[in-house]
């Protein structure tokens, strides 16, 4: 807002001063602090316009430039130097210290000026030249321009001084025998939260250009339920004789359980020509991994657990107590019958058939009398609850 | 008669017949810096470590000194306006290189990247001191600060310990090929934990760190 209205004022002075009433509007919009972009990037190659990307050769010299950007309100003074590229931990890519000795990429380029001014929301571009050696094996060689404000933060006195600065990395290839290998190394897992899953998978570059991979981390279910519950993929570098690790993320299956964790990486590789492969060749690794319920659904798992465990309980003990399944029937006594035999015939005890048929003392059964007997679905063969005696 | 002001980036005005309207938009490049809750830059970026006493054993482990990196009001924001489209790294490295050192001002000092003993004792690098500082992104907390922005492909470093020689970067972030074009984010609650040596002398001790936003 307050640069639009200073875009307006500003307009209107200058319209003012050609004798003008015509309004314009000129806004500048600012989008971060301080940074820096290539110079001039080649419309043959995407990458350019973020980072510097060569092929070159033993002894060529190549001139290039950086934009160095100021978009803050005030004018910055900028130190912008060349260093060598670093391989920070788990493999990523990092730049070394202005202090640190410099060796090879950061000692290739020399840079017109290693200090710029540049005035609030405006940039200014340094030409440099890249010398390549006499001498330089084939391969990626990497380093890095960076640029970082001369007036750096107010340090305190104890504790961890921040400083900050912004980087391009320099990625130069030299003809020769060009090979990306990858190897996946190892998939490591540890949760992270409650909801979260950490899987990393390790790779390692055994080539000596850099390897763009494309990977991709999912759970599945086992049993062939090859329905992804949580997936994850990145586009990542691989850089050369580095062992990088990555770490993704993914959301815990709400009710846990056993799941295959598939981690695939893609990559192309390099052919004798130079060129990238159009095949993409894959590599794969899968493990059956056990992932805990989340809280919710281990009190909800916990409750129907107890449940089930109650009716086994409960189904145990009614068998153990009643070892048979049975129903009642009437049966019409016969000749000879007393309590004893019926309850044999029918393999329960004659207390049992007292107290079923409220028989009083001395428990004499009459022929014709038709009392209520158990009959037992497991009965011992030759026996059926409609046989009269 | 009418004219049209239109204002260059370098901010000289020039006249023409036609009316139009124009606007700059200045492109920027990948960053990073600390900035407070209302995105204002902090005057003096740290990571506060817990303080301990003096003591005649090594403070590791439980017992070392700890802090956060990227807190509520301190926001380690990295920022990049379409400046670094094929994906970016945020490391963070001590200014002076893997021979930095924590320091009083005055001559007490400890080291900060010696992985003898699990950073008690001096190790094979090239000073006398003992002392090891590990720093935890994984336990951090990634947000997106911008409308059409999301964390999706950036994923956070592993926890690590700085090695003389060998480990002098940390990383805290990777952003994949595929992470936003335009992204403003920041990371809070990443862990640091600082072994101290035993007898280190009772004193505030200070090291200069450096983060880099790096474009791949």
């Amino acid at each position: 807002m307050r640069k639009t209205v200073f875009g307006t004022i500003s307009t209107f002075f200058v319209a003012l001063s050609l004798g003008s009433l015509q309004v314009g509007t000129a806004i500048a919009i600012e989008s971060a602090g301080v940074g820096a972009l290539p110079a001039h990037p080649r419309v043959d190659n995407p990458r350019t316009k973020s980072i510097f990307v060569y092929d070159i050769r033993a002894n060529d010299i190549v001139t290039d430039g950086i934009k160095v950007i100021n978009n803050t309100e005030s004018t910055k003074t900028l130190a912008v130097y060349p260093v060598d590229s670093q391989t920070s931990s788990d493999g990523a890519f990092a730049c070394a210290q202005k202090v640190d000795p410099r060796k090879e990429v950061g000692n290739w380029i020399k840079l017109q000026a290693e200090q710029v001014t540049v005035a609030a929301n405006s940039s200014q571009t340094i030409p440099f030249t890249l010398t390549i050696p006499q001498t330089v094996n084939a391969g990626e060689h990497n380093g890095c321009i960076v640029v970082q404000n001369v007036e750096q933060p107010t340090k305190k006195n104890d504790g961890v001084a921040l400083s900050f600065r912004s980087a391009l990395r320099v990625a130069l290839t030299t003809p020769g025998s060009l090979q990306a290998n990858l190897q996946l190394i190892d998939v490591q897992s540890r949760s992270i939260s409650q909801k979260t899953l950490g899987v990393s998978p390790i790779l390692k570059n055994t080539g000596n250009v850099s390897a763009d991979t494309h990977i991709s981390v999912k759970l599945a279910g086992v049993f062939g339920f090859r329905y992804p519950f949580s997936a994850t993929a990145g586009q990542f570098p691989v850089f050369p004789g580095v062992q990088t690790r990555f770490n993704f993320e993914l959301e815990k299956p709400f009710w846990g359980g056993w799941y295959n964790r598939d981690v695939e990486v893609g990559y192309r590789k390099q052919l004798a020509s130079g060129q990238l492969s159009d095949d993409v060749s894959n590599i794969k690794a899968s493990r059956i991994v056990f992932i805990g319920p989340q809280p919710v659904a281990l009190l909800i798992e916990s409750i129907i657990a107890l449940i089930v465990a109650g009716l086994i309980f409960y189904i145990v003990r009614r068998y153990r107590l009643h070892p048979y399944s049975r129903s009642t029937n009437d049966y019409v006594v016969q000749e000879g019958d007393t309590i004893e035999s019926v309850a044999k015939h029918f393999n329960i005890t004659a207390q049992e058939l007292v107290k079923l048929n409220a028989l009083q003392p001395p428990y004499a059964l009459k022929k014709g009398q038709v009392i209520t007997v158990t009959i037992h679905l497991k009965r011992p063969p030759g026996h059926s609850p409609d046989k009269q005696l | 008669m009418c004219f049209v002001i239109v204002i260059s980036s370098s901010g000289v005005a020039y006249a023409a017949n036609t009316p139009t309207f124009n606007q700059t938009i200045t492109s920027g490049g990948l960053s990073t810096d600390i900035l407070d809750a209302s995105r204002v830059s902090v005057a003096s970026p740290s990571a506060t470590m817990s303080p301990k006493g003096f003591s005649f054993t090594c403070l590791t482990g439980g017992s070392a000194s700890t802090g956060t990196l990227g807190t509520d009001s301190q926001r380690l924001y990295v920022v990049n306006p379409s400046g670094a489209n094929n994906g970016w790294t945020l490391t963070i490295a001590a200014t002076s290189g893997a021979t930095a050192l924590w320091s009083d001002g005055g001559s007490n000092t400890y080291d900060f990247n010696d992985a003898g003993t699990a950073g008690c004792s001096d190790g094979a690098d090239a000073d006398t001191k003992a002392g090891q500082l590990t720093i935890d992104p994984s336990v951090g907390t990634l947000t997106a600060d911008c409308t059409s922005c999301t964390t999706a492909n950036i994923t956070k470093g592993s926890t690590s310990a700085f090695v003389e020689g060998t480990q002098n970067n940390v990383t805290l972030l990777n952003a994949a090929l595929a992470s936003d074009d335009v992204w403003r984010g920041y990371l809070t609650g990443a862990t640091l934990s600082q072994t101290i040596p035993a007898e280190t002398p009772g004193a505030a001790y200070t090291i200069n760190m450096t983060l880099t936003a790096t474009a791949l």
